[in-house]
């Protein structure tokens, strides 16, 4: 049985990262052609890969009985299938289609990773065994703090967007590759969306952590914290003071790096 | 059977001379009805626009000189005298007919409202009766043709203009310029030009502030806005997504000051600004303020330079992409194939 399961989840994680490839030598393509195209292909091998990703992820949560968030691996998958998620959700949406650019390439880099730690599978066997029937406030309090997660990504690439997008308005230079990103208000107004969208996601992934009632060893909570603190900065100033769009760009691509090493933190733990 | 295309463009014929020959679209179906009356007619299209006089013909092998009398006559009718015309045949017209409505053949390379002024001249001689199975095929073919070169080219990337350059910058920031207010200081040629552009757009509104009052009310009224006098445009800087500024002033309009108060007061939306004026009416530093967009007439003007010079070195992909569709639709074999009028 375990046998079975390490042998197709890993397959489901290999054709993911297969699928992004496509994604990540299309943005090569685009960037050496020096112009971006619509591509139905592109959509299509990111979509084929997000349901590659979620059976990776189905394979690993009926392998653990669980959320499958218990190590490096499937958090980093967990993540990258969340970014993709709002990524369709919200960058076709507003017409972001280039931004499918832009998360192909990070996402084909995540699942790389993964792909390159080994999985334990004995001891998520012997693991799943032992914790029993899983809770659902801590499987909710996870998986909603994971898309939120994928939320503050997506707000990390709308913001690079917004940078790149700005300089080259600001130096009048508008024939590279980026002659095709979306304007700078509608790039702004995703952005803030994005970051709303996550705020909320992890104000419930943090409410949820206060109910859950399974006693044992349990992640730290005060990384959740710190990151809802520095986004809720973020937003507040953009709304009651102003914040310029370029400012608010530049902040939420920086703020990415506090849930980043949170992860670490949490895996660690 | 043969194809004809035969006409004269802004390349022959300077422009004092094309507006003698701008067909209205009245008369339109008269000269098609004069042309397809001609013995060896078979099926025909006129294309006018403000650059062009064509006729596409479908006529009998012997038919050329017929037409050619024919668009001479024309010429000489509405007082343009004897001029030289181009004359393809075959597979030559049809491949003329790609150019055209790729907007090779175009005074501002590339420009796209051709495409839309030879689909509305097929379009009527179709719904008169004038074409048949040939000039249809032909036409259909070369509308794919265009959208293919337009798809697989830069050939319309880029504005070519001063005010197309200034859209284009205004789009890239705020995307929907209907929910743009634009402030003009100044109510000279070049500021009304650029306006235009934009209000052609769009736009939610104009505001016209001047030093004279009596001209901005002039200006104003021309463009369904509203007047101000300088002082006041100043202080109400605030109220503008898009500023253009060509006054004749010889001192700044717009300090860092005045422009600061004014993002201040617009909570993180940005700020355009085109200053066309020489000598230019906003400070300098003023670009160096979060939120706001400065250009000056160089930089403008830099930008379509860029477009056009980009435009020129993609005509030779372009005319490669026309030879290879051309392949694709079986518009190469146009000296073949017989047709009659539908």
């Amino acid at each position: 049985m375990l046998s079975a399961i390490s042998d197709m989840d890993r397959l489901y994680l290999g054709l993911a990262t297969l699928f992004f490839a496509g994604g990540f030598i299309y943005a090569i393509a685009c960037l050496r052609s020096g112009k971006y195209r619509h591509s139905t292909g592109n959509l299509i091998s990111i979509v084929t890969g997000l349901v590659c990703q979620t059976l990776f992820l189905y394979e690993r949560g009926q392998l653990h009985g669980r959320c499958p968030v218990t190590n490096v691996v499937e958090i980093l998958v967990f993540v990258s299938w969340s970014m993709v998620l709002i990524y369709l959700a919200v960058g076709r949406t507003y017409r972001l289609s280039l931004m499918g650019v832009f998360t192909s390439p990070i996402v084909f880099v995540t699942c790389l990773m993964a792909l390159v730690f080994p999985l334990d599978y004995e001891a998520a066997g012997v693991a799943a065994g032992i914790r029993g029937k899983a809770d659902a406030w801590v499987e909710f309090h996870i998986g909603i703090s994971l898309l939120a997660y994928g939320a503050f990504g997506m707000s990390f690439i709308a913001g690079l967007m917004f940078m790149i997008q700005e300089r080259q308005v600001r130096r009048a230079n508008l024939k590279t590759l980026f002659y095709n990103l979306p304007p700078m208000q509608n790039l702004s107004s995703a952005l803030f969306r994005l970051l709303i969208v996550g705020m909320l996601l992890l104000t419930a992934g943090i409410g949820s952590a206060h109910v859950i009632t399974v006693s044992g060893d349990q992640h730290p909570i005060w990384p959740l914290y710190l990151i809802w603190l520095v986004y809720a900065f973020l937003c507040s100033v953009h709304v009651f003071r102003g914040l310029s769009p370029r400012r608010l760009a530049i902040g939420a691509t920086a703020a990415f790096l506090f849930p980043l090493v949170s992860l670490w933190v949490i895996a660690a733990h | 059977m043969e194809l004809f295309s035969i006409g004269l463009n802004h390349e022959f014929a300077p422009v004092a001379v094309r507006e003698k020959l701008s067909v209205p679209e009245g008369e339109l179906g008269e000269i098609c009805s004069s042309v397809a009356a001609l013995e060896a007619v078979c099926e025909v299209v006129v294309i006018s626009t403000c650059n062009r006089l064509e006729m596409y013909v479908s006529a009998e092998d012997a038919g050329l000189p017929d037409v050619e009398e024919f668009f001479n006559k024309l010429l000489i009718s509405r007082g343009a005298g004897i001029l030289p015309l181009y004359t393809f045949c075959g597979m030559s017209a049809a491949r003329h007919l790609c150019r055209v409505a790729s907007g090779l053949d175009s005074m501002v390379l590339g420009e796209t409202e051709i495409l839309g002024q030879v689909k509305k001249s097929y379009s009527f001689a179709h719904g008169a009766g004038y074409t048949g199975k040939r000039l249809n095929k032909l036409f259909q073919n070369a509308f794919k043709v265009a959208k293919f070169v337009r798809t697989n080219s830069s050939i319309t990337r880029g504005a070519t203009s001063v005010g197309a350059a200034g859209v284009d910058l205004a789009e890239k920031i705020f995307g929907d310029l209907s929910r743009c207010m634009v402030m003009v200081f100044g109510a000279g040629e070049m500021a009304k030009t650029v306006t235009k552009t934009l209000a052609s757009r769009g736009v939610k509104g104009v505001i016209v502030s001047n030093r004279s009052y009596e001209k901005a009310v002039d200006l104003a009224g021309d463009m369904d806005g509203r007047a101000m006098r300088l002082d006041e445009g100043v202080d109400n800087l605030k109220l503008a997504d898009i500023v253009i500024t060509s006054t004749s002033a010889p001192h700044r309009i717009l300090g860092v000051n005045e422009v600061a108060k004014a993002v201040r007061k617009r909570r993180g939306r940005p700020l355009f600004m085109i200053d066309i004026a020489v000598p230019r009416d906003v400070e300098q530093d003023v670009s160096d303020l979060s939120g706001v967009y400065l250009y000056d007439l160089d930089a403008l003007q830099e930008i379509a330079a860029t477009a056009r010079s980009r435009r020129e070195k993609q005509v030779i992909h372009c005319e490669a992409l026309i030879d290879e569709q051309m392949n694709n639709f079986g518009l190469d074999d146009f000296s073949a194939e017989g047709g009659e009028l539908g």
